[in-house]
């Protein structure tokens, strides 16, 4: 899990004031204004994620699995197939040489090869299926929780690789991604949302201007 | 035109427009005015003439890429604001869209070709719970440091 501290302080700070004025304004409470800033803070971690993913932002290209099998194969490498279709692989093998225990033909030999060929398209189709889903998925808030502001994001598999956390005074993005502290810590993403987003704080501050004639015109009712 | 001046013409101007004569002088908005002071004079403005025009704050911005020196032209952003009471006993002329256009004009006019070429780059307006609007025009111009 990566906890980012270094401009989380001055983002906290100008939310503070933030909430002091967009409440006053009347837009809402308090609670609203996480809600809204902690989905804008989500959604600009997605965007700062996503552009990092393999392949590069937007949709990724469909044959990227096999063009990096073909760049190895060129270097003399093969490619590496996981564990769990190694182990299925390995049962494939022994039940074909129990099928043609003594058969040294050319027919079983192509056999054993287009075996062992068919683990390695599995192995890149599932390469191909998870490009883009790695360090930003924690961020899709599909599925509520427990119904107490935790809302959980569970992978293929149903096992929580994130969750959103809400309570009075917070709102909480945790991620349990592989990789994911790698990728933000080489692109710094997580710290340059926060400077984003804080930036953005400021500009809605900024126009004291039109906060003097809102005040004035609250004002002038109370005093009809 | 220098950057200090521009915020005072734009207010001359608007002073000496025909159209927007009754509404008393405009306000020049600045940072060292106390917020209490600022708001009572808008509320001033309000409440004689039903009409509150305001000079905003001026930013200015160059091109990096190039070369500068202090005689550099510089783009200068500012809004006017534009407060209207709702109220029957405040009733103006112009009022609404025939304020804006007012001072949209009023803002842009060249009475001298030393005046800068002041463009009119947008508008915004809200409505207060209560009624009242603000407009917001914005406006670009060329100045030098």
């Amino acid at each position: 899990m990566t906890t980012v501290e270094s401009n989380l302080k001055e983002f906290n700070a100008a939310f503070a004031r933030y909430v002091e004025v967009w409440t006053a304004r009347g837009h809402g409470i308090l609670d609203d204004a996480l809600e809204k800033k902690g989905r804008d803070i989500g959604i600009r971690l997605w965007k700062g994620f996503t552009a990092h993913k393999w392949g590069g932002a937007g949709k990724p290209p469909s044959n990227l699995a096999r063009s990096e099998l073909d760049d190895r194969a060129a270097e003399g490498r093969g490619i590496k197939v996981r564990a769990s279709l190694r182990d299925e692989y390995l049962a494939a093998r022994t039940e074909l040489r129990n099928a043609t225990r003594g058969k040294k033909t050319a027919g079983v030999i192509k056999k054993k090869i287009a075996l062992w060929q068919s683990f390695v398209g599995r192995e890149l189709a599932l390469r191909q299926r998870g490009i883009g889903v790695l360090a930003a998925s924690f961020l899709w808030f599909r599925k509520r929780g427990r119904g107490n502001g935790v809302y959980l994001v569970p992978n293929r598999r149903g096992r929580a690789i994130g969750a959103v956390e809400r309570g009075p005074t917070f709102f909480r993005i945790i991620a349990d991604v592989a990789g994911q502290s790698v990728v933000d810590s080489r692109y710094a993403i997580v710290e340059s949302v926060l400077a984003g987003a804080t930036e953005d704080i400021e500009s809605y501050l900024k126009t004291r201007e039109r906060e003097h004639f809102r005040a004035v015109f609250a004002n002038l009712v109370n005093a009809a | 035109m220098h950057l200090s001046e521009l915020q005072a013409h734009v207010g001359k101007k608007l002073e000496a427009a025909q159209a927007l004569a009754a509404f008393g002088k405009p306000l020049v908005f600045s940072h060292f005015t106390d917020d209490q002071a600022a708001r009572e004079l808008i509320d001033k403005s309000l409440r004689a003439y039903g009409v509150c025009i305001e000079v905003g704050v001026i930013e200015a911005s160059g091109d990096g890429e190039k070369p500068q020196n202090r005689y550099s032209l510089l783009d200068a952003r500012f809004d006017v604001y534009v407060a209207e009471s709702p109220e029957e006993s405040k009733k103006h002329t112009p009022s609404d869209m025939e304020l804006v256009a007012a001072v949209a004009t009023a803002v842009q006019a060249r009475s001298a070709t030393s005046d800068p070429a002041i463009r009119c780059i947008g508008y915004a307006a809200a409505k207060s719970e209560n009624g009242y609007i603000l407009h917001a025009l914005s406006f670009t111009s060329p100045v030098v440091l």
